[in-house]
């Protein structure tokens, strides 16, 4: 086995992510693994578009991730994180305006075809950057990509970009798609957005609304030996119960992103031959925070959101409502991104005694029911953990005399509420560090943020050196003055609390014994899976 | 023949301003909900920009007014097109086209079964009102009754599938199996055996109840005195005089059962992952999918339409008096 010896129950004491992030991280040569077989994964959704050079969300690289491939992906042991795959090196211009990216030779997508730079450069000026969710911030301020021979690809910025973002970027936002079949097309209504061509180790061969999708072996693949499985079918479960009972009665092989429920955990990890892993997903940490509405009048006064962040049990919240299975944070930059990330910040240790005293200096006195004043709290809908800490914040936030009045809404009242009608005081929302805190971070804090863009800073909150902190990081190319202006950020937000980062956590894939090489990369949900294998 | 004929052009003609309101009353519910697809969509993949909801918006064409939007969606319904769903990409009419049969299915076969079942546990019940095995019978399907379907599906679940394997635990038919023809119905046979059961189950208990009540009442009737008084057989009263009797409330039952068990389909398709109709809507409700939601709720207003059409033409075989009022007025 390729894991450390640590025994399963070791890990689900409570710093499985911890473990996950340090001393699982090196590992060996993948498993000697026997070939064939079909691989049976559960899916609780189907995405209305599966293109992942379009939209790049965990939901669409679970499926589409194993049919195309992106230049570079994540990696435990490889230099910066990553491991070639479309790309073979890529190195920065020291002005910041070109990164160049020399390609894999020998390439050819599912339809025949080779595989070359022009596919990578309509890609990113015709779909990363017009089109895709997170593509169109990265690549905000690429102009040209030169494609001086096949198998080169340099990209051209009309300002210093820093190559930091662009490699941490690369596993997310590079999802290569084929020229010849998207080019003069509709991109957004072309049919290949759902029967995908790719150059992965599967192509996609089905799918049946409603039931499963079908990937199919890619005996082409670049990578000889590579993939072991025959097949991957993706069956469609919405119902969390079915997927554990359907690992029990081996129906399905694999459950990821914690099909199973945590509570399920402690139960099915004691049935023979099913192993729980809770590594595999450090590059896709997410995180829960206190979403605090800055245009409320007590909340702009930063000892009341320090008195919140003094009555929140960072340690409760991980032990009861994460079963462990999460770390507390400290911070806006959690601790599985070891590049940027630093513990030294301001701390809010839990202590309700000195919460209500700041908040009795502060001039907002218990009034004769005990309550100071009241807030109106929204849970985000997405996850059974944002919900259940939004019960559990409400009775935190009662113990220092703040009354709040939780607003359940599914998912579109509550983005619209949040996000574009501002109809909140505090809200709980669960966003994801994707690797560069300049993807999906600073724009939690940053000022002038349009209405109705989701995950965005939707408090209204405005601190001009935050501000400045943030606009010299988008610029900086040096990559040690860069990762040095994130140390002040996090600093800086922890101090002055614009929102409170409470626990961050990674999913739990549940899996047959019979499942190997199971999480051995960062990113393992949403990676290409082409060493995974069957025991026959 | 032509009566039914008729009552069905009457029925045709009279259900059309029905299913109007229903589309409209549908359409403002959805527009007073705070929130719309791109809303939903958005948080779904994780986050966007302003301007890519912009042209989503623009695209779904979200950025028109609410009564120009009514008046699209009418018009192209008038010509039966139920239009284009936001949350799948595809032509409403083949969305539930395709998942309309599997909940016909499921819902046909348990509708049989509970009917069946449940009205001959209700004569057995009813044939001796107050005796043990009446209390028994009242008990247990009482119990049956409270239980939610959820429960009982995954509890089903866990002893034939996952204890004693003897059942697929979920699913319309065994996935990419290449079966056809007879082995494939067999196979989805297989399949059907537990979510028919559990959705059978709970309406099982209300038609033995309705039944049995149904005996229990008619035990005290003249005519049912007079047939004891004849001396006839028992068994003879039980089922010519006390059953036929009986048997009419749980036929108009039917009728109001089959709009609630598309409801209880939708738990049941969840639970068992079959890919019909009411997860369907609960996608389409996740999703905001104006669209489809009203494909939806249209279909499943003409369903029970039907459904009740049909039920009236059973009453009318069973109980002459109906009839012949309809087919004089």
């Amino acid at each position: 086995m390729t894991e450390p010896s640590i025994s399963r129950r070791t890990l689900m004491k409570g710093t499985a992510l911890l473990l996950a992030s340090t001393a699982l991280a090196r590992h060996a040569s993948a498993q000697a693994a026997p070939a064939g077989g079909r691989l049976i994964v559960a899916a609780d959704s189907e995405p209305k578009n599966l293109n992942p050079a379009i939209v790049a969300s965990n939901g669409v690289f679970f499926i589409a991730s194993k049919v195309i491939e992106p230049l570079a992906e994540a990696a435990f042991d490889g230099k910066d994180g990553l491991a070639p795959r479309l790309a073979t090196s890529w190195k920065g211009s020291a002005d910041g305006l070109s990164v160049t990216f020399k390609l894999r030779d020998g390439v050819t997508w599912h339809d025949g075809k080779p595989f070359t730079s022009a596919d990578v450069a309509f890609s990113a000026l015709n779909i990363w950057k017009p089109l895709q969710n997170l593509g169109r911030l990265v690549f905000a301020n690429l102009e040209a990509v030169d494609t001086p021979d096949d198998y080169t690809a340099i990209f051209r910025f009309s300002k210093p970009t820093p190559f930091q973002l662009i490699r941490n970027a690369l596993p997310v936002v590079t999802s290569v798609v084929a020229k010849h079949i998207f080019d003069g097309s509709d991109i957004a209504a072309n049919p290949a957005n759902n029967t995908l061509v790719g150059t992965g180790p599967f192509k996609f061969a089905e799918h049946k609304p409603g039931e499963y999708y079908r990937l199919a072996r890619n005996e082409d693949y670049w990578d000889k030996g590579q993939p072991k499985l025959d097949e991957i079918v993706f069956r469609v479960l919405p119902d969390r119960g079915s997927a554990g009972a359907a690992l029990e009665a081996d129906e399905i092989q694999l459950a990821a992103f914690s099909a199973v429920p945590l509570a399920d955990l402690d139960r099915i990890s004691k049935v023979d031959g099913i192993k729980v892993f809770s590594k595999g997903y450090e590059a896709l940490t997410y995180q829960l925070v206190v979403e605090i509405n800055h245009r409320r009048k007590e909340l702009t006064d930063l000892r009341v959101r320090q008195a919140i962040a003094h009555a929140i049990d960072k340690k409760f919240v991980v032990d009861t409502i994460f079963l462990g299975y999460a770390a507390a944070s400290t911070g806006p930059v959690p601790k599985n991104a070891p590049e940027f990330y630093t513990s030294d910040v301001a701390s809010y240790d839990f202590n309700l005694a000195a919460a209500n005293d700041i908040l009795d200096k502060a001039g907002y006195p218990k009034g004769s029911d005990g309550t100071r004043f009241k807030l109106k709290l929204r849970p985000a809908p997405y996850f059974n953990e944002t919900r259940q800490f939004g019960d559990y914040l409400r009775q935190a936030l009662a113990g220092i005399g703040i009354d709040a009045e939780i607003v359940n809404a599914d998912a579109a009242a509550h983005q619209k509420a949040v996000y574009t009608d501002h109809d909140f005081d505090l809200a709980v929302g669960p966003p994801v560090f994707r690797g560069d805190p300049a993807i999906s971070t600073t724009i939690l804090v940053q000022s002038g943020t349009p209405a109705g863009v989701p995950f965005s800073n939707q408090g209204g909150y405005v601190n001009p050196e935050l501000d400045k902190i943030i606009l010299q990081a988008s610029e900086t190319v040096d990559t040690a003055a860069r990762t040095d202006l994130y140390r002040k950020f996090q600093q800086l937000v922890v101090a002055d609390l614009p929102l409170i980062n409470v626990a961050e956590w990674g999913f739990i894939t549940v899996a047959r014994d019979t499942v190997l090489n199971v999480s051995n990369n960062p990113r393992w949900a949403v990676s290409n899976w082409g060493d995974t294998a069957l025991q026959s | 023949m032509k009566r039914a004929i008729t009552l069905l052009r009457r029925r045709a003609i009279s259900s059309i301003p029905v299913l109007l309101i229903v589309v409209i009353f549908t359409f403002f519910m959805l527009e007073s909900a705070s929130g719309d697809a791109v809303d939903a969509y958005l948080g779904s993949i994780g986050g966007g920009d302003a301007v890519l909801r912009q042209s989503l918006r623009e695209s779904y064409g979200l950025d028109r007014s609410m009564l120009a939007r009514l008046w699209l969606y009418l018009s192209s319904l008038a010509r039966l097109d139920l239009g284009w769903s936001v949350a799948f990409g595809r032509p409403v009419g083949e969305l539930i086209a395709e998942r309309l049969p599997n909940t016909l299915l499921l819902m046909g076969s348990a509708t049989a079964l509970s009917f069946g079942l449940g009205s001959a546990l209700g004569i057995l019940a009813g044939a001796r009102p107050g005796s043990l095995r009446d209390r028994l019978l009242s008990i247990g399907s009482l119990i049956v009754y409270a239980v939610p379907s959820f429960w009982l599906g995954l509890v089903l679940t866990i002893v034939f599938s996952v204890k004693l394997r003897w059942l697929p635990i979920a699913g319309i038919e065994t996935i990419a199996s290449g079966k056809t023809g007879f082995s494939r119905a067999l196979d989805i046979s297989d399949h059907l055996v537990l979510p028919v059961g559990a959705l059978a189950l709970i309406y099982l208990a209300l038609f033995l109840r309705v039944m049995r009540a149904g005996m229990a009442e008619a035990w005290k009737l003249d005519f049912v005195l007079f047939a004891r008084a004849k001396g006839l057989s028992r068994s003879r009263i039980v089922l010519r005089h006390v059953a036929r009797n009986a048997l009419l409330p749980l036929v108009t039952m039917l009728g109001l059962q089959s709009a609630a068990m598309l409801g209880g389909s939708v738990v049941i398709e969840s639970v068992f992952a079959i890919p019909g109709f009411g997860r369907l809507a609960q996608e389409a409700v996740n999703g905001r999918d104006a669209p489809l939601l009203m494909g939806i709720i249209v279909t499943s207003a003409v369903l029970v339409i039907s459904v009740n059409f049909l039920v009236d033409l059973v009453y009318a075989a069973l109980d002459p008096r109906i009839g012949a009022s309809e087919g004089s007025a």
